[in-house]
């Protein structure tokens, strides 16, 4: 009976498509539902519903959009609904890079691939840090990295969940420099702080934004910053490149909609999505929440995504983390 | 059927399930399988000195379980219900969900429980669409009728 | 801090605040109430409308919000036994019985002043003792939480009531149910079944409500009760015969404020445990243990001054280190943030004025629900009861519907629902005491987790586990309540053996 029901919607959401084929530019034509893949009140959520007024203002036509949280594994069950949703604009995502693309590791079956979905424009990038205590005896890299090198597996570093990107930024680390730490899975990013903070252990991972306010006052040392450049908040954060560590890790928040949207929804999404990234009112919130911004548009996010994921299958071949 | 057979039961369901955790539970790779099995070991201990003393000293008197054509109406109409809110929309089946689960359990008083059904969608809508912004799963009839035009 | 505390007093009682505040108080009960939306979804979809606000303003409103959430929890859990929340679960457990007796007002009252009293009780610590408090959390690590959720679990034998294997069994069942889900230490999946949605384990909001909210409508269908509560019961005025509400509470509110407060600035254990072990406390301190659970007006009053006891306290990570420890605190924290104000040790010195002047408005709103609750809500939410209890039985199983599926949008969370009802309709038929499978359930996963984060900290060491002094002090409290616990024990079986009855079993059959 369940099948029934499921095959008659699909007959009627094709029916839908059937029928609007013909008179597309009336995108908008019913709420926009943008999926989040974590509870409400995370960075995650928060990014979506501080953007989510200004997309409708530059979609125009009375766009309304309502933000869905699908929170589930690490994102993948929002991921998943996506990728099967009506290809017609009028589901978005919120996605959350690299567990879009990490999360079909090690399943029996993919639930989906990436071609499944439409790359919109990316919203936020967030590097991932190695920090410590500020009165911690690694005072730099090369301190840590000698304790590790003396002592293998000994040092303790903190990230959130195991397989997160916090945790494969400590693998891409270990895979580049040789080393290996003992990895001590935290509850979220702030059990991350908690645990460095407190002294429970040596030293820990997390993303540069929840880290701003400690180290501006002196609590907490960012040894490496996993960017490309010493970010411009903290210029005297070293970064892992210029010690050595050719090591560029972070999170990547863009707007995604499963594919192949017809043209001109897909071209004025991304002009809307773009249009909002350049709108002062909208970078003047956002940097006030300390929602760390980075536009790309569809075609170099989706770059980006093919890119690493070469290096998570090599990642995952050598040293599966599940 | 007596409290002690009924708890008989409980104990032979609880047993099996111990076991077929227990089954699970060993298939689960590395050291996330020992807290699993250790719990289970407990539990499955615990359901055989369940049975066992079901068994041999329950309580002799009856179970109340009357009305239970009406529990079981009252558990399928429910479970048709949650797949019709899913499917066909949240407003719709409700319509006739509360109607049909009133009158099957007894209350037959149409009026009443019309004026109830209406009162109830009005402030659902205006709670969770209006106030909080949680869209109620969408109504087939209506995106049918908009599909037409 | 006086000269900031005055100023701060002064800048949050202008018209326009006391206004946000009352308004939030407000739509808090309302947010508590409705089973799906809670405190941090509330806050969450606020937090965009208040960009343009004044700060105060803003966080007058979130204030309101999250104190009166925590009576309006209350609601359901007494007139409905459908817990909006997990922290309403105790609050079920003599609420709803003291509803079925005809007394929901009376219990509904109780629920509002002990939630305001816990609640300014925690204001008063927050404006207080914020940063020495803090201090504490530093010193949780995993050894320390690990044995924190063992002292939480070992009150289970608090509950187990008459039959011990019954309580164990459902101990038990709770615990393994919390391991459902990836294993956050090694990713390895377990009991999922394949199925992705149950990767997070599973949603204790979720299981809950099946277990207490639809096992209950089945168990009223099966009844088929034609008539609602009649208007005299509800009527308040019939209370004065009972004397004041909360005569001879002092020791019960002093308990379990305490209780809410120190789990409230602990990461990580939060709200819903802190009501189920004030709840714990409470029954193990009365003289009267065996009215627990049927309508002691006790109970409520332990869990809903415990469960909003922790509401102040669970911000003092997040503002004076900038670490939540929960979602609320986390969504709170995003909303300072809204308004340019990175909370940590540095808001103190920066904006003195907004950080104390949003203790004060978590105090006032805690003043304002006992004013607001008692009177007006109260009266108007225990109306409900007048529908006959066939009637609520639809009602109910469509809100729960609709509250769970507009959480996730997941329709086997629904199924999960029904299930869990099932359960626990035939738990209750066959006398299965629920509270050890709630405690079990949500601290089972926090004992196992902080065991062995703990151990792979130490490579294996277990004299880590004592190592430090507030382990110590934890490993001693645990001991002294099993020995407690145990001699009880020894001696109720002792005085059995007196009485000429051999075993428990026999004396199951008798009662």
């Amino acid at each position: 009976m369940h099948m029934k029901f499921t095959t008659a919607l699909c007959a009627m959401a094709v029916a839908t498509v059937g029928t609007t084929a013909s008179a597309q530019s009336n995108f908008p034509s019913r709420t926009i539902e943008v999926l989040v893949g974590f509870a409400a009140g995370g960075p995650v959520d928060t990014a979506t519903r501080t953007i989510a007024p200004f997309l409708e203002k530059h979609l125009g036509d009375g766009a309304s959009i309502a933000v869905i949280n699908r929170p589930g594994a690490a994102g993948a069950v929002a991921s998943i609904a996506t990728s099967r949703a009506n290809p017609d604009g009028h589901t978005l995502m919120m996605l959350s890079y690299p567990a879009l693309v990490t999360a079909p590791f090690g399943q029996d079956e993919a639930p989906y691939s990436l071609d499944d979905f439409e790359f919109l424009g990316n919203v936020t990038s967030d590097p991932h840090n190695f920090f410590v205590a500020a009165d911690s005896p690694y005072d730099s890299l090369d301190a840590l990295m000698e304790a590790a090198r003396e002592n293998p597996g000994e040092v303790t570093v903190a990230a959130a969940g195991v397989g997160g990107a916090a945790h494969l930024a400590l693998m891409v680390f270990e895979g580049e420099t040789g080393l290996s730490f003992n990895y001590i899975p935290a509850d979220g990013g702030a059990g991350t702080l908690t645990q460095v903070l407190g002294g429970h252990v040596d030293a820990g991972i997390t993303t540069l934004s929840a880290l701003i306010p400690y180290v501006e006052e002196e609590q907490m040392r960012i040894i490496a910053s996993f960017a490309m450049d010493r970010p411009a908040a903290l210029p005297d954060a070293p970064t892992a490149r210029e010690q050595g560590v050719d090591v560029l890790w972070g999170a990547l928040r863009g707007i995604a909609a499963p594919g192949p949207l017809p043209d001109d929804v897909r071209d004025k999404i991304a002009a809307a999505v773009e249009a909002t990234m350049n709108d002062p009112e909208f970078i003047a919130i956002a940097e006030r929440q300390g929602i760390p911004l980075f536009y790309a548009d569809g075609a170099t996010f989706k770059e980006i995504v093919d890119t690493d994921l070469s290096r998570l299958n090599a990642l995952w071949e050598s040293s599966p983390w599940q | 059927m007596t409290f002690r057979s009924a708890e008989v039961m409980a104990g032979l369901v609880l047993v099996a399930f111990s076991v077929f955790a227990w089954r699970e539970a060993v298939a689960i790779r590395g050291a996330a399988a020992f807290f699993p099995m250790a719990i289970i070991a407990a539990l499955g201990f615990f359901s055989l000195v369940y049975l066992v003393r079901s068994v041999l000293a329950g309580r002799q008197t009856e179970t109340v379980f009357e009305r239970w054509r009406i529990f079981v109406a009252a558990l399928v109409i429910s479970l048709i219900y949650i797949n019709a809110v899913v499917h066909v929309g949240y407003i719709t089946s409700t319509v006739f969900f509360i109607p049909v689960l009133a009158w099957v359990i007894g209350f037959r008083r149409p009026a009443y429980i019309a004026l109830t059904t209406l009162i109830y969608l009005v402030c659902v809508y205006f709670m969770f669409e209006v106030v909080f912004r949680r869209p109620l799963p969408s109504e087939m009839l209506l995106e049918f009728i908009r599909s037409i035009r | 801090m006086l000269t900031a505390l005055t100023d701060a007093f002064f800048a949050v009682m202008t018209l326009g605040n006391l206004a946000a505040m009352i308004t939030g108080t407000i739509a808090g009960i309302i947010i508590g109430a409705l089973p799906g939306i809670n405190v941090t979804v509330g806050i969450a979809i606020l937090i965009p409308l208040t960009f343009g606000m004044e700060p105060l303003f803003a966080l007058g409103l979130i204030a309101g919000i999250f104190n009166g959430a925590s009576y309006g929890n209350a609601i359901p859990a007494i007139l409905l036994n459908v817990p909006g929340t997990p922290a309403a679960v105790a609050t079920t457990f003599d609420g709803y019985p003291m509803a079925q007796k005809g007394r929901s007002a009376h219990a509904l009252r109780i629920a509002c002043y002990a939630s305001a009293l816990g609640a300014i009780a925690s204001a008063i610590a927050l404006i207080l003792i914020a940063p020495p408090l803090a201090k504490v959390t530093l010193l949780f690590g995993p050894a320390e939480y690990f044995w924190l959720a063992m002292l939480g679990l070992s009150s289970i034998a608090v509950l187990l009531g008459s039959d011990p294997v019954k309580g164990l069994i459902a101990a038990c069942f709770g615990m393994l149910l919390a391991t459902v889900g990836m294993d956050q230490i090694t990713g390895a999946m377990r009991f999922h079944f394949g199925y992705w949605e149950l990767a997070d384990g599973l949603p204790t909001v979720v299981v809950l409500t099946g277990l207490f909210a639809f096992s209950r409508v089945l168990m009223m269908a099966q009844e088929g009760k034609m008539t609602g509560v009649s208007g005299e019961a509800l009527r308040l005025s019939r209370d004065k015969d009972e004397g004041p509400i909360l005569k001879g509470m002092l020791p019960t509110l002093t308990r379990s404020g305490v209780i809410g407060i120190i789990v409230g600035i602990l990461p990580g254990v939060g709200g819903n445990a802190a009501a189920l072990l004030a709840y714990n406390e409470e029954k193990r301190a009365a003289k009267d243990p065996e009215t627990f659970g049927k309508g002691n007006p006790r109970g409520v009053a332990a869990a809903e001054c415990g469960n909003s006891a922790d509401n102040s306290s669970s911000l003092i990570p997040m503002l004076t280190l900038g670490i939540p420890g929960n979602a609320i605190a986390a969504i709170i924290m995003g909303a300072l943030l809204v308004h340019g104000l990175v909370p940590g040790p540095q808001l103190f010195r920066e904006e003195p004025v907004i950080v104390y002047g949003f203790m004060i408005q978590m105090l006032f709103t805690a003043a304002i629900l006992f004013v607001l609750g008692g009177m007006v809500a109260t009266r108007l939410f225990a109306q409900v009861l007048r529908l006959p209890s066939v009637v609520l039985v639809p009602l109910i199983v469509s809100l729960m519907t609709i509250g769970i599926y507009t959480t996730t949008y997941e329709i086997m969370h629904l199924y999960m629902a029904v299930g869990f009802g099932l359960v626990g309709y035939f738990m209750i038929k066959l006398d299965f005491p629920v509270a050890p499978f709630v405690l079990g359930l949500i601290l089972g996963g926090v004992a196992e987790f902080n065991l062995r984060v703990a151990l792979r900290i130490a490579r294996g060491d277990w004299t880590y586990l004592f190592q430090n002094v507030v382990s110590k002090i934890l490993v001693a409290l645990l001991a002294l309540i099993i020995l407690a616990a145990l001699s009880r024990f020894i001696r109720d079986l002792r005085r059995r053996l007196r009485d000429g009855r051999t075993t428990l079993v026999e004396r199951e059959t008798m009662e």
